[in-house]
C-alpha cells in the first residue's frame, strides 16, 4: 500500500541478557510484528505489561533499533539510518508522547525552554521572538491558557494533566505527521485522562496526524482508535478494526483480555484465575506464545508457531482459524475460561 | 495574579538555596571559614605586617607583639608567611580542583551517558590509573619535570586527581540517563553533548559540587604533601612549603612550635571547611533520593 504512514515489516527486537558467567541469551521483546498505519489513522496497540508495546513505540521513535526487519515511515525505510541529516529529517516526522509526565520533562528547565528547544532544534532559522511566539501558540493549542501563566514555570510547579499537555506541546513543536503515544493517560486521573484523549483526537482532526496509540486499557483504545493491534508476549496475536475486535474477538487471548475489563452490567459472573507472568521470552519459541495459558491449546500449538490467518479485514495468529473464511465468527468465547486456572 | 507567579518563581530558586545553604548550619560554617581564608588571601598585602621573604629579624624569635607568630630560622616573620601562603595554597587548590572537575565531569558524563564501548574503555583507563598509587606517581613526575613552577604543580595535581570523581559522576549519570527526559531529548533530536551538559548535568549539580569541594581539598592537601616532601616550588611560600622548611631546619629540636603549628592548623581548618560544605550538600542530596548516592 502506497499511503501507509507507518509500516512495520517483520520487526524483531531482541535484548541481550547475561546468564550465568559466560552465557548470553536474548530476550525477545518484540518477535516478528507486522502492521501498517494509514495516513490520518489512529492505531491502538493493546496488551498487558511486558508484552513489548513500549519497545515497539521506542523503535518507531528510533530510541531503539530493531534487531531484524524494517520500519517504513511514509514509504521510507528508516531502520539503520545513522546519518545526522536523515535522522533529523526523521525526527521532524515522528514525535513521541511519553507515558510518565513526571519523568519525561527535565526538572531542571522551564517549560518554555522545554517546548522552545524542540522548535529551535528543527527550525534554526527562527529568531528568538519567533520561537517564543510559536511556543505561546503551542501552549494555546494544548489548552494551557493564558500561556503567559505557564511559560516561566518549572515542571514541578504543574499538575500531572498540565505536564502531559506540555509533553504534547513539545511533541507538536516540530510539526510532526506521526505521533507515538505511549500510554499517555495511564499516570493521570481518569477525568484528566479523558481530557487528554479528547485533546489528542481534536489535534488529529485539525492537523491530520497519524497516531500509534499504546495502551493497556481497551476502553481507551475503543474511544480513540480506528484499528487495533493486540499483542501478547512480543507477538501480534490479532489485528483489525477496533469495533470488530471488541464486538467479536477471535483470538483466545483477546477474549481473555476483553473479559477482564470490568463491565457493570454483565449478567454472569466470570471466575478466572489469571496467571501473572508472561511466558519465558528468552528461549527459542517454537510454539504459540499463548499456548501455556490457552484452554484450547492442542499439541500442535506447543510444537509450532501459528502463522497469520487473514479473515476479511482481520488478522489472527491462531491455528483455530487456519481454515476460516471471510465472515466466519469467533470460534471461542469467554466460557472456555470459566473456572479455569490459567 | 502576575505578582503571585513572580513570587513563586523566585521562591523556586530560593528554595534550593535555602535548603542547601541557608538552613544548613554545616555548610554555613564551612562557607564562613572559607570566606575568611579567601579574604585573607585577597587582602594579604594589607594584612601582612612585613614582606614574607624579608630576613631582617632575629632568628628563632618567639611570638611577640611585633611578630605575632614569631620568626623562623632565616629571620622571616611567620605571620606574614602564613598570610601570603594562603594565596598560593588556595590558588593551587582551586585551580587544580577546577582542572580535575573539568576532566572528571567530562569523563564521568561521557562514560555514563554513552555507555557501551566508549564507557567501558574510559572506565578501564580509570581503573588502570586507580591501581597506580597517585601520590607516588606525582612524586615521580614532580622529580622528573625540569622546573616545578606553580602551573606544573597545578597540572600534575589536577591531572591525576579526577579518577574517583569520574567514577562518582558516571554512576550518577547512569541512573539519570535512564530517566525518560533523556529519551525525550533523543526523540527531539538533541545532540550527545547537549544531552550530557544541558539535560543531565543540571540534575546532578549537588553531586558535582560535593565532588568539586572534595577534589579542591585533596588538591590543597596534595600541594602541601608535595611541598613538604621537597617537590614543590621552593621560591613559592605555601603552607606546605613552610612546613617543609621548618622540618628541614629542625624546628622540632628548637621547640619552635610557632613555626610548625600555624601552617598545619591552617591546612586542617581550610580542609575542614571544604569537607563541611561538600558532605552536607551530599547528605541533603542523598536524603532526597532515599540515601542512594555513592561517592
Amino acid at each position: 500500500m502506497e499511503n501507509a504512514a507507518v509500516k512495520f515489516d517483520h520487526v524483531k527486537k531482541y535484548f541481550g541478557k547475561r546468564q550465568g558467567l559466560f552465557g548470553k541469551t536474548s530476550l525477545k521483546a518484540v518477535d516478528d510484528v507486522s502492521f501498517e498505519i494509514q495516513k490520518g489513522e489512529i492505531l491502538a496497540v493493546v496488551g498487558e505489561s511486558g508484552c513489548g508495546k513500549s519497545t515497539m513505540a521506542k523503535m518507531l521513535c528510533k530510541v531503539y533499533e530493531p534487531t531484524e526487519g524494517s520500519i517504513y515511515v511514509n514509504g521510507m525505510d528508516v531502520t539503520g539510518h545513522t546519518k545526522k541529516k536523515e535522522v533529523k529529517r526523521f525526527r521532524k516526522e515522528v514525535q513521541m508522547i511519553f507515558q510518565d509526565p513526571f519523568g519525561s520533562l527535565n526538572p531542571a528547565h522551564k517549560v518554555s525552554h522545554i517546548v522552545g528547544r524542540a522548535v529551535e532544534l528543527h527550525y534554526p532559522e527562527l529568531t528568538r521572538a519567533q520561537v517564543r511566539e510559536r511556543v505561546v501558540e503551542l501552549f494555546e493549542t494544548v489548552g494551557l491558557t493564558p500561556a503567559a501563566d505557564f511559560m516561566e514555570k518549572h515542571p514541578n510547579q504543574l499538575s500531572g494533566g498540565q505536564r502531559q499537555r506540555i509533553v504534547i506541546a513539545r511533541a507538536l513543536a516540530v510539526k510532526p505527521s506521526i505521533l507515538v503515544a505511549d500510554e499517555p493517560t495511564s499516570m493521570l486521573d481518569v477525568s484528566i485522562g479523558i481530557d487528554i484523549m479528547n485533546l489528542m483526537i481534536d489535534l488529529q482532526k485539525k492537523e491530520g496526524l497519524t497516531y500509534l496509540y499504546i495502551t493497556h486499557n481497551l476502553a481507551s483504545a475503543r474511544y480513540m482508535a480506528d484499528r487495533m493491534v493486540v499483542m501478547y508476549a512480543g507477538s501480534c496475536v490479532e489485528q483489525g478494526s477496533t469495533d470488530g475486535i471488541i464486538e467479536s474477538p477471535l483470538h483466545p487471548y483477546t477474549v481473555l483480555l476483553l473479559s477482564s475489563t470490568p463491565e457493570p452490567f454483565r449478567e454472569e459472573k466470570l471466575e478466572i484465575h489469571a496467571a501473572e507472568d508472561l511466558p519465558d521470552l528468552t528461549g527459542d519459541m517454537n510454539q504459540c506464545p499463548f499456548s501455556g495459558r490457552c484452554p484450547r491449546a492442542s499439541d500442535r500449538c506447543r510444537r509450532e508457531k501459528p502463522g497469520t490467518y487473514i479473515i476479511g479485514d482481520r488478522q489472527v495468529k491462531c491455528f483455530l482459524y487456519e481454515h476460516a473464511k471471510e465472515g466466519d465468527g469467533p470460534l471461542v468465547d469467554v466460557s472456555i475460561y470459566q473456572g479455569k486456572e490459567l | 495574579m502576575k505578582k503571585e507567579t513572580a513570587a513563586r518563581q523566585k521562591s523556586d530558586g530560593y528554595l534550593m538555596l535555602e535548603k542547601y545553604l541557608l538552613k544548613n548550619t554545616r555548610a554555613k560554617a564551612g562557607l564562613l571559614i572559607l570566606l575568611f581564608f579567601a579574604l585573607v588571601a585577597i587582602f594579604a598585602p594589607l594584612i601582612a605586617p612585613y614582606e614574607p621573604k624579608d630576613i631582617s629579624f632575629m632568628p628563632w624569635e618567639k611570638p611577640s607583639l611585633a611578630h605575632p607568630l614569631g620568626v623562623n630560622s632565616y629571620g622571616q616573620d611567620i605571620f606574614s608567611q602564613v598570610v601570603y601562603g594562603t594565596q598560593v595554597t588556595m590558588a593551587v587548590g582551586v585551580m587544580a580542583g577546577l582542572l580535575t572537575s573539568f576532566i572528571g565531569i567530562f569523563v564521568g558524563l561521557l562514560a555514563g551517558y554513552k555507555g557501551g564501548r566508549t564507557g567501558e574503555v574510559l572506565m578501564r583507563i580509570v581503573d588502570v590509573f586507580l591501581v597506580v598509587p597517585t601520590l607516588a606517581f606525582m612524586i615521580v613526575l614532580a622529580a622528573f619535570l625540569p622546573s616545578m613552577g606553580i602551573w606544573n604543580l597545578i597540572i600534575i595535581i589536577g591531572g591525576l586527581n579526577w579518577l574517583w570523581m569520574a567514577r562518582s559522576i558516571r554512576s550518577q549519570t547512569l541512573s539519570e540517563a535512564r530517566r525518560e527526559y533523556v529519551d525525550a531529548a533523543k526523540v527531539q533530536g538533541m545532540g550527545t553533548l547537549e544531552i550530557m551538559f544541558r539535560e543531565i548535568l543540571p540534575n546532578i549539580i549537588p553531586v558535582v559540587t560535593a565532588n568539586m569541594v572534595m577534589v579542591i581539598t585533596s588538591a590543597m592537601l596534595t600541594e602541601a604533601t608535595l611541598s613538604f616532601l621537597g617537590l614543590g616550588d621552593p621560591s613559592l611560600i605555601s603552607w606546605g612549603q613552610m612546613l617543609s622548611v621548618s622540618f628541614d631546619n629542625n624546628a622540632i629540636l628548637y621547640n619552635a612550635w610557632w613555626w610548625m603549628l600555624p601552617p598545619g592548623l591552617c591546612i586542617a581548618t581550610l580542609g575542614f571547611s571544604f569537607m563541611l560544605i561538600g558532605n552536607s550538600f551530599l547528605d541533603i542530596y542523598a536524603n532526597d533520593r532515599g540515601g542512594a548516592v555513592k561517592l
